[in-house]
């Protein structure tokens, strides 16, 4: 039977031939609705649920190899597209990627696996941060992957620049009073230097940088009342009254703003496979949510997660 | 008592204690409206805390008829769209003009987007119709789609 979305067992079941076996997740993130699999492709066939198991460290355990083994009806539905692949462990291999002059870094992957949001609180010591655990709204569309850029030597640091791929992801967390936070997670422009002097990829290898946060809606986005960025009105002309003066009240809705942030983010290799030149880690992301055009004062992010990459020369 | 005269000193002068804006277009508008709203923004800028390079509602922006709709053509802002008007531009060189926008002038442009030989024959065609306006991130972010498909 297809299993509820709140069912939290983490069952392997064998799969039916022809489908995925569902995996094991590390569950920060409850998604809202979790059985997408519609009845008509489950028919007949036990639970291909995803599982969201309460589990420490490892999310979809799928490598390049076991995904690319995949048709499309396979995936479809499974959440599967929504993950990471992992670094594919074979007994003696070299985990250390020694990067020479002209390589990039491919398939760069980032899958967050906990959203949290910075909440300013008033307690008996003052005024504390403290990171709020949400929800995820917006279902498995979270994922950045296929990003691509150029890994450099500069300063004698590893740096990675990043430039092209599906870097921007439009996302929804949902607060513990429900209170809704949409944010653009991505990492556009990263930067992102090794700690220390160093010309290769090895478990250990911490990288850290910022990145470029555009707005959350476009320039031709138009709000409820038709105002807009490059296009739309630039007053409330539903209020006939107010076009003479007397609309500053509204001048925070009515000056629309292309607002870019910057965010910053640390990763950290955990596991290499050099021969196939891939590696993996653990990355923390802080990143400012939407600003709603400049009418909004944007809330911190703080997303935790995996990723994924490959060393390619150029 | 001195609090007050603080104040109202930051109110009289304003355009000293703004933080930098984008450049604001060289359109002529009302110069009152203006004040007002440079007061409002100043107050503003305080609360947008992480923003790095917030700008301004720009409500006439000087350079919206070089985005396609005349002759001369901005390339560091123009939608890809834009180039299928120019016979042998589109696709190829006009992509390579909108992924490695912006440019400072003509000898960047070049630079930068290593043409081949047909797709440069093609820029020099219509080189002289193009200029190198400021870049603006939201016309950045949507020069390759923008959501308008005629």
């Amino acid at each position: 039977m297809l299993a509820s979305a709140l069912s939290l067992s983490s069952s392997l079941v064998t799969p039916a031939p022809g489908r995925v076996a569902p995996m094991q997740r590390s569950a920060d993130v409850s998604m809202a609705a979790k059985d997408s699999v519609t009845a008509g492709q489950v028919a007949g066939m036990a639970a291909a649920v995803l599982a969201v198991g309460v589990q420490s460290a490892s999310a979809g355990p799928f490598t390049r190899t076991d995904i690319a083994s995949l048709t499309y009806q396979q995936i479809k539905g499974t959440g599967l597209a929504n993950t990471c692949p992992v670094v594919e462990q074979v007994d003696g291999m070299k985990t250390e990627i020694k990067v020479g002059g002209n390589y990039k870094i491919d398939e760069f992957c980032l899958e967050p696996t906990s959203f949290q949001v910075l909440e300013e609180k008033l307690t008996k010591s003052g005024v504390v941060t403290e990171a709020v655990d949400t929800k995820v709204t917006t279902r498995q569309t979270y994922v950045l992957t296929g990003m691509e850029g150029d890994l450099v030597q500069k300063d004698g640091k590893l740096t990675f620049l990043e430039k092209d791929g599906i870097d921007y992801a439009p996302t929804t967390v949902q607060l513990p009073g429900g209170e809704r936070v949409p944010f653009l997670f991505t990492v556009k422009n990263l930067v992102a230097q090794s700690d220390g002097a160093t010309s290769s990829i090895s478990p250990g290898l911490k990288m850290s940088g910022g990145f470029n946060v555009p707005s959350y809606r476009t320039g031709l986005f138009l709000d409820p009342k038709g105002r807009g960025t490059t296009t739309g009105y630039d007053q409330a002309v539903a209020l006939p009254a107010l076009q003479a003066g007397g609309d500053e009240s509204l001048f925070k809705e009515n000056n629309k703003k292309f607002d870019v942030g910057r965010g910053s983010i640390e990763l950290k290799v955990t596991s290499v496979n050099a021969e196939l030149g891939e590696f993996g880690g653990v990355f923390v992301q802080k990143q400012p949510s939407d600003t709603d055009l400049g009418s909004k004062v944007p809330k911190e992010l703080l997303l935790k997660g995996q990723f994924f990459g490959t060393v390619v020369p150029n | 008592m001195s609090l007050s005269f603080l104040t109202t000193t930051l109110a009289l002068a304003p355009t000293a204690l703004r933080p930098a804006p984008l450049t604001r277009a060289a359109a002529p508008t009302m110069s009152e409206p203006i004040a007002r709203r440079e007061i409002f923004s100043k107050v503003l800028g305080s609360a947008a805390l992480l923003s790095a390079a917030a700008a301004n509602a720009e409500v006439d922006y000087a350079g919206v008829g070089f985005l396609g709709g005349s002759s001369t053509i901005d390339v560091n802002n123009a939608n890809i769209r834009v180039y299928i008007k120019l016979p042998g531009m589109y696709p190829n060189a006009a992509g390579k003009l909108v992924s490695n926008a912006p440019y400072k002038n003509a000898g960047e442009m070049y630079s930068k987007c290593k043409f081949t030989a047909a797709e440069s024959a093609a820029v020099k065609k219509y080189e002289t119709r193009f200029i190198f306006l400021e870049p603006k991130p939201e016309y950045i972010i949507d020069n390759i789609n923008n959501g308008l498909y005629r």
